[in-house]
């Protein structure tokens, strides 16, 4: 076999090329590693860098937002907490289960991509089930019994009873396991628990899927510009029950959410 | 005598050498000359990344390499430099948000799960259950307004201390017990249902005692904290005015 003459001319060159640059860097070993050194300063100098330019970021959100007298909250997606601070200090850090943004938890949430879109503070506009409305009784009802609703003592006195919660919300109100929150900003939280998650429920949900995404092919045909709540990003943050039904009653519309950059979110 | 002589062996047939098309005799130097040129090629700039690329993890930094820095030591000194400020900006404020923390003697009141804790700096010194509020609305039938029984959230301070407090019962009392409102002050006034003891958070809002013990643990009130007679007589004994309440 023999090869054109033009293509060994040019292995010969190139071996003749990588062999005498190898002999000099034979020859600059030691400044070799003495680069490296610095290299190695350089990288470290790097990563120290953006930890305290993260670190920074997150302590400016802070500052700003414990000089007020207001609690705040950070959703931390990579730690999967939630913890509620008044005046920079951490009162209460609720772990999440799992963070998802689909219903059924198979998409994980890109930290990175949220934070891009909601590095601003997050204002809750509605707790769904919040604020259930009081219906005060009949007036005419107690005036036919001779009983008064708000006076337990009369009610004790004449109905002979040890004790009579007549007080209005004495039982108390039992806080949804399976609810969503909206906030100002075009990001839905919608917190659930294992225990929402049976099979008929399941169903459920991928039904009420099928029917968004029919409704929304049907709107796109008729031509429908999409709606706010299509561009919505819904975040599932799946919990204990107990802890979905405190952090019910313990989040109230005006409350702001911080989401913590991410190690690796673009500051 | 016949001399036998060995068969002649028949001639091979001969081989007929079968013309090589042009191109496989052109292109299979070439491209094995190609691969060991590829593979030396490889080896070496390998062995040359190993030094010259300063950073090899997968994020941002990685694109500040040394190529792009041009001189390391420039780069290093800029790098510090850098560091050194945002280490400053950290110092600043870690101390900004250090003078606005809860110290001393402080209450907590977690309206989640209900509990109030009585804290000396970190250390939980009492922790109560309480009840706080149920969060229902509530509308007046002949009025356009509407309350809702949330208890607020925030930094608070203790600003009266009262000994054997009186209700006077404002209009929702009326509206939600279905009752007209009364015509004079007295009919307000309700004696012996806050307990032994208050703390007057302000706007109406105060932590104190109940009648309906058993319902500590609910979110039952108004917005009011209700706490236990035992619990409420040691936290209203420790604090004094102008003691920080925090409510989450």
């Amino acid at each position: 076999m023999r090869a054109p003459t033009p293509v060994l001319a040019a292995l010969l060159v190139t071996s003749v090329a990588l062999s005498t640059g190898a002999r000099t860097e034979a020859t600059g070993a030691t400044a070799a590693r003495a680069a490296d050194g610095r290299q190695d300063r350089y990288r470290s100098l790097l990563k120290e860098r953006r930890a305290l330019h993260r670190e920074n970021t997150i302590l400016e959100i802070e500052a700003k937002s414990a000089a007020a007298k207001s609690p705040y909250i950070f959703l931390d997606l990579e730690a999967a907490t939630l913890e509620f601070r008044v005046r920079g200090k951490v009162l209460k850090t609720y772990r999440i289960s799992s963070l998802s943004t689909d219903s059924r938890g198979k998409e994980p949430v890109n930290a990175e991509e949220l934070w891009s879109k909601f590095s601003g503070p997050l204002m809750v506009e509605e707790v769904q089930g919040g604020q259930p409305e009081l219906v005060p009784p009949d007036p005419e009802a107690g005036r036919e019994t001779g009983l008064l609703f708000s006076d337990p003592n009369q009610l004790r006195e004449e109905t002979g009873a040890v004790e009579v919660d007549t007080d209005a919300g004495i039982l108390g109100i039992e806080a949804p396991t399976d609810y969503w929150i909206r906030v100002k900003e075009p990001l839905m939280l919608h917190i659930h628990s294992p225990k929402d998650q049976s099979t008929s429920r399941q169903a459920l949900q991928r039904f009420s899927d099928v029917l968004s995404s029919i409704g929304s092919a049907v709107s796109s045909l008729w031509g429908g510009g999409s709606s706010a709540r299509d561009a919505d990003v819904t975040i599932w943050l799946t919990v204990e029950p107990e802890i979905a039904q405190q952090l019910h009653h313990s989040l109230l519309p005006g409350e702001t959410i911080w989401l913590v950059p991410p190690h690796r979110a673009r500051l | 005598m016949v001399q036998e002589t060995a068969p002649t062996p028949e001639p091979a047939p001969p081989v007929g050498r079968r013309p090589r098309p042009l191109a496989d005799l052109i292109l299979r130097p070439i491209v094995l000359l190609a691969a060991i040129w590829v593979l030396i090629a490889a080896g070496y700039f390998a062995l040359r990344s190993d030094r010259s690329v300063a950073v090899t993890e997968d994020d941002a930094d990685a694109l500040e390499s040394v190529e792009a820095v041009g001189d390391l030591d420039t780069a290093i000194d800029k790098v510090e430099k850098e560091v050194q400020q945002l280490e400053s900006r950290n110092r600043r404020l870690r101390r900004q948000i250090h003078s606005f923390r809860p110290r001393g003697l402080h209450l907590v009141i977690d309206t989640g799960d209900n509990h109030l804790y009585l804290m000396d700096g970190e250390t939980v010194v009492r922790d109560a259950i309480v009840s706080t509020g149920s969060g229902v609305r509530l509308a007046d039938p002949d009025n356009p307004r509407s309350w809702v029984f949330d208890t607020p959230r925030g930094e608070f301070q203790v600003i009266r201390k009262i000994n054997d407090p009186v209700w006077t019962k404002p209009d929702w009392a009326f509206v939600e017990a279905g009752e007209g409102l009364p015509s004079s002050w007295r009919e307000r006034v309700e004696e012996g249902v806050l307990g032994q003891y208050a703390l007057d958070l302000g706007d109406g809002y105060l932590i104190h005692g109940t009648l309906f013990e058993r319902a500590l643990g609910l979110h039952v009130t108004h917005g009011c904290v209700r706490v236990g007679a035992k619990d409420l007589e040691a936290i209203f004994k420790t604090v004094a005015i102008g003691t920080k309440v925090y409510i989450i």
